[in-house]
């Protein structure tokens, strides 16, 4: 922890011009006229990347529980556990805009897509992991057994979202035929606004995931220090 | 451009955006909204609560930062 004056880092700035240009390019910029998704095109800045956002943002949490595993360090915890809360956050979102966007493309919310089954099951699976570190007491156990459950977690959720809907047919683009939207990525004046808005929402949910972090350790502090916080007061 | 959209249809191939999807006014878009500058409106709006948002998050920044200081105050002062 340094003691310094804390400097605004320049990944923040970066952030926040990502978003700023993502909303404007998002709303503003030429889209293709396309048939059955009209201006709906433009969700693809805001639900796709909250997906690579969840993706990227579980990725570190299971880093940081293999960590866990290997140094036993609470820290590595503290993070593990900071960046599959704020990943699910984004899976959240992730759905319920998808669910907002398949009723006007696809004709109803849920329309049993295998890659929206699997995302289903997919948060399932991470709201257990979540459920499972309330439940348990003991901090190392604690931090032990959801290191290990947040690995299988991470191990099913990529077959689930990646594997399996490709075995077949989904509505999905990418994922078998789509007469709604099959080529977004093939067309560069979106590619100039989406990889850029999936920078921007994934180092939002990095940001919000750093706080976590922050106040988590100290809480932590606090909870260790407790006799030497009092007698100070 | 209809046996394209037809073969995508059945999901035989891809159907990939050209130049002419751009200019294909038998797409309804909201041309007049735009025309009209409301979408500015739009912009506008999301951009403030973006900017709240933003404004929040780097307030929460600061008082854990503070809180961080504090902490290490009390530890230095027992230290003593």
């Amino acid at each position: 922890m340094s003691t310094k004056k804390q400097k605004f880092q320049w990944w923040k700035w970066t952030t926040i011009i990502l978003l700023v240009y993502t909303i404007i390019g998002g709303f503003l910029f030429d889209v293709p006229r396309l048939i059955i998704l009209n201006e709906t095109v433009r969700v693809l800045h805001f639900h796709v990347p909250m997906w690579f956002g969840m993706i990227i943002l579980l990725v570190y949490s299971v880093v940081y529980s293999f960590r866990y595993l290997r140094y036993q360090r609470e820290i590595d915890d503290i993070k593990s556990a900071a960046f599959a809360k704020i990943g699910v956050w984004f899976g959240i979102l992730g759905i319920l805009t998808g669910m907002l966007w398949a009723n006007y493309t696809w004709g109803s919310p849920w329309n049993g897509d295998p890659k929206q089954n699997g995302a289903a099951i997919a948060l399932l699976i991470y709201f257990a992991y979540l459920l499972l570190r309330n439940a348990l007491e003991d901090p190392q156990q604690k931090a032990r057994i959801a290191s290990v459950y947040n690995i299988f977690a991470f191990a099913m959720l990529i077959p689930l979202l990646f594997i399996l809907p490709r075995l077949t047919d989904s509505l999905h683009p990418g994922n078998g035929g789509n007469p709604g939207f099959n080529a977004y990525d093939l067309d560069s004046k979106l590619r100039a606004v989406f990889y850029f808005a999936v920078a921007g929402w994934t180092m939002l949910g990095y940001w919000v995931a750093q706080t976590n972090i922050k106040l988590e350790v100290i809480k932590q502090k606090i909870e260790d220090n407790y006799e030497e916080i009092l007698k100070h007061n | 451009m209809v046996f394209m959209v037809a073969s995508t249809a059945l999901g035989q191939e891809k159907y990939s955006i050209d130049d002419s999807d751009y200019t294909n006014t038998n797409v309804e878009m909201a041309d007049q909204f735009r025309a009209e500058g409301k979408i500015y409106v739009v912009v506008a709006v999301v951009l403030l609560i973006l900017a709240g948002m933003f404004v929040y998050i780097i307030r929460t920044d600061r008082k854990a930062a503070s809180l961080e200081k504090k902490l290490a105050e009390i530890k230095g002062l027992d230290k003593e």
